[in-house]
């Protein structure tokens, strides 16, 4: 279970001040998968690094299965809980699966040379996201979306109780988002892993996840079913747009028209 | 060169024929031989490079040399193998254990020190212009000995001293440097470069001025300015070689992390890496290593710059064969490059050789990245 109670960040100091969070707090059970939504700047990548220790917030405290964050070493918290970043970079020629090897990182000790089992779970990851076929391929020559895979794969070989992932479907066409979805869905599920997305696919995020956040300003506006959080007033609110709230009519699920031109 | 490539060839082989499973073991495999070839390059270089100079010494002499040098050890155990040198024999020994030996042995230390600093450095900024030269540590080092001269401290008058004085001044320019070219959490290129040209030339500059007010043991200090080998003795291999080993050493400690590191500083920090106490250790143990080369053989530059690019092309970009493949290419090359210096007989610094083939190396690099960037 993941708890986040009443966490603060702000930038700088004086008048000179940015507040990106103003106490916000969070609590998302083992087995759920949770969009985070909310526009730009509304502090969603903040949060998720505040999660994984990458910052230390002003004040407030982060718990994984009630053990506070701060309180976990580098290697251990990379046990516990793996990020899939914004941004892949690919400035060094190393092959898909070497990258996907570095996941062994935190359960492997200084000298070791990662073995046959370590191989075998980066191969599991790598066909569960569908880039096994590209393991020996310089990361340099992959495609966005093929490296976006590969690092997503790099998270699952961490072998996580906790997964972030920032804008995981940015650079994927519309059958891979979906289907990196339905990964982590499944995930989420059968590993009973808490996940967290932070995601600008509203209509996407809605069609998969148990609960949705909204963030807006540092703080959270709604939080829930997306039946709850997606509506009209949450989404003008947020966003400053007008949309129409429809229900899919195969699926059920939730989804948004925006108003062009309104 | 081509038995790393057919490395390169064969794992490629293997991964692509769906065995992927034996990938671990031949990659291992492959690392342990292609190590192993680089060793014995070396100590062919050392033994090849011992024949050449100002009078030609066969091989077969320097074996026999070191077989008279191993019964002389023996004979202080008492322990009479009955053979016996003529004068010819007893002359070249010396030649080759005081004079030539030394210098090819500080050659290799000084190789193994600023390549294997300029492989770490290249990993660490993500950059592969980085180099202890081109960023200023080596200037610093430099400075740092210039001082050691200056300053008439009978307490620091030890073999180690100019050593230490190195490491503070290459520590110094490391701060420097580093503080210069950080823009927020990265440290862009041409900041990196920037900063270190700025560094070089201040530390360059301040160390000339020393020199010229105080003008002592000039001979020397422009010897260490020009980077050169032809000061080597025993004592400057002893007073160089602790350090650098150990740099070496405790610089693959730290191979797994570069690794991690090289695809992003809070990426690394993700899969369980303590990026800012590893940054900061490699910094000092790469000024370190890249110090102790200076203390001994002035600023030779532009080593670290191209070896550790050379190996990488081979063996891929995974420090733990880079760094240890690095050294050894490092120093088989300085060792000829030295060779060659001391074949021409114009006793040219043997920092001259390494910047004339460095520089248009350099050159290259930048347009490579002028092309990639889309300029050309």
């Amino acid at each position: 279970m993941l708890r986040v109670v009443d966490v603060h960040f702000s930038y700088g100091y004086g008048r000179q001040t940015k507040k990106i969070l103003e106490g916000v707090s969070l609590r998302i059970e083992c087995g759920k998968l949770v969009g985070l939504l909310g526009p730009n700047g509304s502090g969603k990548t903040t949060l998720l690094k505040i999660i994984s220790k990458a910052l230390k917030p002003n004040g407030g405290v982060v718990f994984l299965d009630g053990k506070r964050v701060s309180e976990f070493s580098v290697r251990e918290l990379a046990r516990e809980l793996a990020v899939v970043p914004q941004e892949t970079p690919a400035n060094f020629e190393f092959t898909a699966l070497e990258v996907v090897l570095m996941g062994r990182n935190p359960h492997l000790r200084r000298f070791e040379f990662e073995k046959e089992e370590d191989l075998k779970i980066a191969e599991g990851c790598m066909q569960l996201t569908d880039c096994w076929h590209l393991a020996d391929r310089p990361i340099t020559t992959l495609s966005g979306g093929e490296r976006q895979r590969v690092f997503i794969a790099r998270a699952l070989a961490q072998q996580p109780k906790y997964l972030l992932l920032d804008e995981p479907t940015a650079n994927l066409d519309l059958r891979y988002q979906l289907e990196i979805m339905e990964i982590i869905k499944r995930l989420a599920v059968e590993k009973k892993l808490v996940v967290i997305i932070a995601s600008h696919e509203l209509n996407l995020v809605a069609g998969y996840c148990d609960e949705l956040v909204l963030l807006n300003d540092g703080k959270i506006i709604a939080a829930g079913a997306a039946k709850e959080v997606l509506t009209r007033g949450n989404i003008k609110r947020a966003f400053g747009v007008d949309v129409i709230v429809e229900t899919h009519p195969l699926t059920g699920a939730v989804y948004l028209l925006p108003i062009n031109g309104h | 060169m081509a038995i790393g490539v057919w490395v390169l060839e064969t794992s490629a082989h293997v991964v692509g024929e769906g065995v992927k499973h034996a990938y671990l073991l031949e990659r291992v495999r492959h690392w342990r031989l292609t190590l192993l070839v680089l060793t014995l390059a070396l100590l062919l270089s050392v033994v090849l490079a011992t024949a050449v100079g100002s009078t030609y010494i066969s091989p077969s002499a320097i074996l026999n040399a070191f077989k008279l040098a191993a019964c002389d050890f023996l004979n202080k155990f008492g322990l009479e193998l009955g053979v016996h040198a003529d004068a010819a024999a007893e002359t070249q020994k010396l030649i080759i254990f005081e004079i030539r030996l030394p210098r090819v042995v500080l050659g290799a230390i000084v190789g193994a020190a600023l390549a294997i600093s300029g492989a770490a450095l290249q990993g660490l900024f993500k950059n592969p212009m980085a180099d202890p030269y081109v960023i200023g540590i080596s200037s610093g080092a430099l400075f740092g000995v210039t001082l050691s001269f200056c300053l008439p401290l009978s307490l620091l008058a030890g073999t180690y001293a100019k050593q230490v004085f190195a490491f503070f001044g290459s520590l110094l320019a490391v701060f420097l440097v580093y503080n210069i070219a950080r823009t927020g959490s990265k440290i862009p290129v041409d900041t990196l470069l920037l900063a270190g040209i700025a560094t070089s030339f201040l530390f360059h500059s301040i160390s000339t001025l020393i020199l010229y007010l105080t003008l002592r043991d000039w001979h020397q200090i422009v010897s260490w300015m020009l980077g050169g080998l032809w000061l080597a003795s025993w004592g400057r291999v002893e007073a160089a070689v602790f350090p650098i080993v150990a740099c070496t050493f405790l610089l693959y400690f730290f191979a797994r992390d570069l690794n991690a590191m090289l695809l992003g500083e809070e990426s690394a920090l993700h899969v369980g890496i303590e990026v800012e106490i590893v940054k900061r250790a490699i910094l000092v143990l790469a000024a370190v290593a890249a110090a102790s080369a200076v203390a001994v053989s002035g600023t030779i530059g532009f080593v670290g710059l191209m070896v550790p690019h050379a190996v990488r092309l081979v063996v891929g970009p995974d420090h733990r064969i880079l760094l240890p493949a690095s050294a050894l290419v490092g120093a088989s090359f300085l060792i000829w490059a030295d060779a060659l210096v001391r074949v021409s007989s114009l006793e040219l610094p043997v920092g001259l050789i390494t910047a004339i083939s460095g520089v248009p190396f350099f050159i290259y690099l930048l347009l490579r990245r002028k092309r990639e960037m889309g300029y050309a």
